[in-house]
């Protein structure tokens, strides 16, 4: 396997660990956070907003996570244009 | 920086290997002989010009979970391969696989890959030995089962197999990982969920060491296994054996006489005070590995 073939899997994992990685955080800080919610929910007077307020919570929690997603794909894009042009650069 | 780029690539190949391989990741490691670092062209070209003084015994040494070849090497230099040349006229191959797929599939790769070899070699082979450390041992097992199926002519040249450190029977800390990762994934908390998940992502090859080896020791060969044992006390060495193999599977039964097929005792060496790792490269054991060789099999 040629040094540039490492350099890109290297960039790969990096990509999928922080994709994979993103979504399981993603998901542990939802489900962390739902619990006070779903009892706040049960309270009559609080209920309405409680359920305001989880809604903006997941929605926040989904942007910040898609955010570092999106940023990481192009990241992800830059390198392999950048390591095609490495590659087809004459050595 | 090589050498050490190589552990590195090895010991994620071990961990996550069977991801990379689904994903055609380039670091994943392809099934290859390596001199010199670098993969070698099987092909009888490629083979006259890596070995010119190639001899009529090749010994084709397969290392472990998360090892490169340089697991072999012993504080001087040398190695078990380069012993074997000066000794006993043996020529070293040294195997690098991704560790990280399951056994079977490494196997299979591996007897195909010593097919290709027997083919291309540029002299008159007569004997083929392998020698597998820990993991490496169970490849080599699964690799003579598969030339079975596929009735692959290299296995004809193998008279004897050497087995140093491997877990015929499993290893405890795999299994334990399997217990730990089915509690934590069973407790109805995210994190511990999480921890779970990621306690699973370990590769196939690592999962594959939790059980006994699904196929027999092979008949028409003669097995030769080395076992480590930290300690001198007969129940700890059982108990333990070298810290990642306790003695019974080292020993594939041998020294607990409850294994599916027990070997001569001469076939199986337990070395006292040598630590798994540490049996990849062991002056003691190398004595004995000489000592198999020297002797004509019948």
């Amino acid at each position: 396997m040629s040094d540039l073939a490492r350099w890109r899997g290297l960039a790969a994992l990096v990509r999928d660990a922080i994709e994979h990685g993103s979504r399981a955080v993603e998901r542990v800080q939802k489900e962390t956070a739902n619990r006070p919610f779903v009892v706040l929910e049960h309270i009559p007077p609080i209920a309405g907003p409680a359920r305001a307020v989880h809604l903006v919570h997941d929605v926040t929690v989904s942007g910040v996570h898609g955010a570092v997603r999106l940023v990481n794909r192009a990241v992800g894009v830059a390198l392999d244009a950048a390591l095609a042009l490495a590659d087809e650069r004459p050595r | 920086m090589g050498k050490r780029l190589e552990m590195a690539v090895a010991a994620l190949n071990g961990a996550v290997g069977d991801y990379l391989a689904r994903t055609g990741n380039g670091l994943a490691t392809e099934m290859a002989f390596v001199k010199d670092g670098a993969p070698l062209a099987v092909t009888r070209a490629g083979l006259a010009a890596a070995f010119p003084d190639a001899t009529s015994r090749a010994v084709v040494l397969v290392p472990g979970l998360m090892c490169s070849e340089s697991i072999w090497q012993m504080p001087d230099g040398d190695d078990y391969g380069t012993l074997l040349a000066r000794d006993l006229g043996f020529t070293p191959l040294y195997a690098r696989y991704n560790t990280g797929l399951s056994i079977p599939d490494n196997g299979a790769r591996l007897a195909a890959l010593l097919e290709a070899l027997v083919g291309a070699w540029p002299a008159p082979l007569d004997e083929l030995l392998p020698l597998g450390f820990s993991m490496g041992g169970l490849v080599v097992r699964s690799a003579c089962h598969a030339a079975t199926l596929e009735g692959h002519g290299w296995l004809k040249l193998v008279r004897r197999a050497i087995y140093v450190g491997t877990p015929h029977h499993g290893a405890p800390l795999e299994r334990i990982g399997r217990v730990v990762a089915r509690v934590l994934a069973a407790v109805p908390d995210p994190y511990t969920r999480l921890a779970a998940q990621l306690g699973d992502m370990r590769s196939e090859g690592v999962k594959d060491l939790g059980d006994a080896h699904p196929v027999p020791l092979l008949d028409g060969i003669r097995h030769y296994l080395v076992a480590g044992s930290l300690s001198t006390d007969p129940r700890l060495a059982a108990l333990f054996g070298d810290a990642m193999v306790p003695m019974g599977s080292g020993t594939n039964g041998l020294a607990q006489a409850r294994g599916t097929r027990a070997l001569p005792p001469g076939h199986v060496k337990v070395v006292a005070g040598v630590g798994h790792i540490a049996l990849a490269h062991d002056p003691h054991v190398y004595a004995q590995i000489r000592e198999w060789c020297e002797k004509e099999p019948s």
